[in-house]
């Protein structure tokens, strides 16, 4: 092994590619250029995509908003085009509100059961988080396929041991869907229902979702164990399915239990019913997953980038005005019937909504012939959150490019960590050079930008947040420091000659396995790191919980602390009886939550 | 990946104990990587050997490394197969201290296929390979675990049909793979131990408290 060469590393380094520089992978480049009518017009477009050191970092990333492009809004436009069937088969009430719900799905040639336990309320308010255990008050399970009666009864008696590890499942689920009351919610509704009575029509939810169980986690089935032609074969799809789910037997829950108490009590207006979302509060393990999977993030930013670009390349047409101009007259309800509470960290909804009224005004005198020359206007007149709410309403335009590079949505999220022991250390300086800089020039002298430590408490495994010196267990650091971890790499590197390879650098440092296979298999793909120190003192989860929040599909995502962010899904999104009508979806959906919820 | 071919590997897993404080030790000898294991299980060691010898395996016919006093044999099979993942046709000979036999592992087709005996002379005679013949010959009585791989195609022709590997980690991802209660409870153990004491600090830590009582 030659361990002669200690050149320095640094220096001379050039520039990062930006991502109009990089390719696009070949699927996307295809599409596009089939799309914007040939190749000089494709050159176009991705020259209009953002540079990576302007767009991967977390200032910019906080402030994406859902569009057509994110998994809620193909999943709900999937099952209203392709006829899905919701029904429920029976349900089993008691006067403590606790019972027993069973559902069949049909869906694409398919059948599913999925089954929803209530408990009797016990008068906790949970927010849902991992360390609440199996203290919920439902639990569900959705299943791979058509489940029988005695598996059904002992999935229901699995839920019943209520004890977080003792509980078992097999792979013929997909996942169990625990999930909390909304306490002041639900009990109004079932109290005015009982008594004959419509609940007030803007309540934004009736359960939180508990974080859907899936993908081998208490036996569940594997996500590569779901049959390739199952329609939740599909990253996320049976995420935003399950808690689809929670949401319709939330609904029917109510009913039930009013029912129960008075047999002639209303049952809840379909109009009523459909504005009632799924609640949802995300801690900041989900910034954790997200520099575990950066080609997830990768995936989801291309795609949206591309899409944007897309439109900012066409010319604005009637249509296209008119368009925007509905879309952003139906944003701003949005943004008026939602009600943050803490605005702290995000810009104040009032603001926005002046914003895009101003925008809509500029639509009525626009000298811009391109919305690329709009996009610039705005861009350069108001704040991240306003900018990327408009280019959310871009994406919408073009809806037909947006469908016709979806399916890169899973093709680029399945990519598999690969470690290459035959590179030489020569080509990963090369690729530390070319993709790297941004890290490698990151000064990390100063104790606060990496002053952060992330731990798994015994809590559950719960993520936390600790602070260097201050706090112990700092030897149960989990991987967040992605900045730290390449330049150790391209330190220990320094002691190796060009010829060395990978294997001999391993054997040497086989902590350095994850950085080096993390370089190398991100090589070549575009938006591939946040470029940000997620280690620093001043990073606020909040920010990237919002990211992944847009990417999911939610609306309205605020954060009540630094490290806590809740919002709702499908609200205003069909019911099970829209979608036997094939009633299309909203292109956006309300969001009000107005809970204080610790 | 081994587990998906013999699920009781996990309850080999499970009795995992502390790692030996005397570590592991590399050093080359006779254009072979030997590994000093002291006690350190193959989960330490074979995934860095089955880098090197794919690594440096277009230098030479037939790559080699030999693994004295290393425990957890029962995870061989996954490491071969690292290497049959690096396009390596991959041989472990066991020493008699750990049962002795043989495991091979290669690619085949668009997967991986893996192979088990005991008779080494049949694995000569079947690895289809020359200068993995010799070594394997020469690794007959070993006092470790050696390796020996090339990336050199080979015809294999064992009394063994193998198993496929593919076939078996996607009938595991379908159907899950039959773990005792009790395996499974030491397995969770395991990842526990890598979870931070709590403390009404820490909690506050999750950040799901109001916004005013956190402080950092």
């Amino acid at each position: 092994m030659k361990m002669t060469d200690l050149r320095s590393f640094k220096g001379n380094l050039p520039m990062s590619k930006t991502a109009s520089e990089t390719d696009l992978p070949p699927f996307l480049q295809e599409r596009l250029t089939e799309a914007a009518g040939g190749k000089e017009q494709a050159e176009r477009v991705q020259g209009m995509m953002r540079p990576a050191d302007e767009l991967m970092r977390v200032e910019s990333l906080k402030c994406f908003k859902a569009s057509r492009l994110s998994f809620a809004d193909m999943f709900s436009r999937r099952m209203v085009e392709r006829n899905w069937r919701i029904i429920l088969a029976r349900s089993e009430v008691h006067a403590d509100g606790s019972g027993k719900f069973v559902y069949n799905v049909e869906a694409e040639g398919r059948r599913m059961t999925y089954i929803a336990r209530a408990y009797p309320w016990d008068g906790i308010e949970k927010v849902g988080r991992r360390a609440d255990g199996a203290l919920r008050d439902m639990f569900g399970a959705l299943f791979v396929g058509e489940a029988s009666e005695e598996r059904i009864e002992r999935e229901f008696a699995t839920f019943d041991v209520k004890s977080e590890g003792d509980m078992r499942t097999t792979a013929e689920v997909i996942g169990w869907t625990p999930a909390n009351r909304s306490s002041r919610h639900f009990d109004t509704v079932v109290d005015s229902l009982a008594a004959g009575k419509q609940p007030e029509a803007d309540l934004a939810y009736l359960m939180r979702n508990g974080g859907f169980q899936s993908s081998g986690r208490n036996g569940s089935v594997s996500f590569h164990g779901i049959p390739r032609d199952h329609p939740l074969s599909h990253p996320f799809y049976a995420d935003m399915f399950a808690i689809y789910l929670v949401r319709i037997f939330s609904i029917d829950l109510v009913n039930a239990i009013a029912r129960r108490r008075n047999p002639d009590a209303a049952q809840l207006d379909r109009s009523i019913a459909r504005n009632l979302g799924i609640g949802n509060s995300s801690g900041q393990g989900m910034c954790v997953a997200l520099q575990r999977w950066p080609h997830w993030v990768a995936t989801w930013v291309v795609v949206r980038e591309l899409a944007l670009a897309f439109t900012k390349n066409r010319a604005i047409t009637a249509n296209a005005r008119s368009r925007m101009h509905a879309a952003i007259v139906h944003t701003i309800d949005i943004y008026k019937a939602s009600d943050p509470q803490v605005e702290d960290y995000v810009t104040p909804n009032e603001e926005i909504i002046a914003n895009l009224e101003a925008i809509d005004r500029w639509l009525d005198d626009a000298d811009a012939s391109s919305w690329n020359e709009f996009a610039k206007k705005v861009a350069a007149t108001f704040d991240g959150e306003t900018r990327e709410q408009f280019n959310s309403l871009l994406i919408d335009l073009e809806p037909e490019f947006c469908d016709a590079i979806a399916p890169w949505l899973r093709s680029g999220s399945i990519r598999r960590r690969d470690f290459d022991p035959r590179m030489s250390v020569a080509v990963l300086r090369g690729i530390l050079r070319r993709n790297y800089t941004w890290a490698l020039e990151y000064d990390r002298t100063l104790v606060s930008t990496h002053q952060c430590f992330w731990y798994h408490s015994e809590d559950n495994g719960e993520q936390r947040r600790g602070e260097r010196v201050i706090d112990p267990h700092e030897e149960f650091e989990s991987f967040i420091d992605h900045i730290g971890l390449v330049q150790r790499l391209a330190s220990v590197l320094t002691a190796y000659g060009d010829d060395a390879r990978m294997g001999d650098v391993v054997l040497d440092h086989p902590d350095l396995h994850y950085a080096i296979s993390r370089v190398q298999y991100l090589d070549g793909i575009p938006y591939a790191e946040i470029r940000d120190s997620v280690a620093h003192k001043d990073f606020i989860p909040a920010d990237l919980i919002r990211f992944y929040h847009a990417c999911l599909g939610m609306r309205g995502a605020t954060p009540l602390s630094i490290r806590y962010v809740r919002g709702t899904f499908f609200q205003a999104e069909p019911l099970p009886q829209d979608l036997s009508e094939k009633t299309a979806p909203q292109t956006t959906q309300v969001s009000t939550q107005k809970e204080v919820q610790v | 990946m081994a587990a998906t071919l013999d699920p009781a590997v996990l309850d080999r897993i499970a009795e995992a104990r502390k790692r030996p404080e005397e570590g592991v030790r590399f050093f080359y000898e006779a254009d072979s990587l030997k590994v000093e294991a002291n006690g350190c299980s193959l989960f330490e060691t074979g995934a860095v050997i089955m880098d090197y010898l794919a690594a440096h395996s277009n230098e030479a016919a037939v790559v080699s490394a030999e693994v004295i006093d290393g425990t957890d044999p029962e995870v061989l099979s996954a490491v071969l197969l690292t290497g049959a993942d690096y396009g390596l046709t991959a041989v472990a000979v066991r020493p008699n201290s750990q049962g002795g036999g043989w495991l091979v592992a290669t690619p085949s087709g668009t997967g991986l296929r893996l192979y088990e005996g005991q008779d080494c002379e049949a694995l000569v005679g079947g690895v289809g390979h020359a200068g993995l013949a010799d070594r394997i010959r020469q690794a007959n009585t070993p006092r470790g675990c050696v390796f020996v791989a090339t990336e050199q195609p080979v015809k294999l022709a064992l009394a063994t049909p193998g198993a496929d590997v593919s076939e078996a980690v996607a009938k595991a991802n379908s159907e899950g793979i039959p773990v005792f209660a009790r395996t499974l409870k030491a397995l969770y153990g395991l990842e526990m131990i890598t979870w931070a004491p709590t403390s009404e600090r820490s909690r506050a830590q999750a950040g799901f408290t109001p916004r005013s009582t956190v402080t950092s």
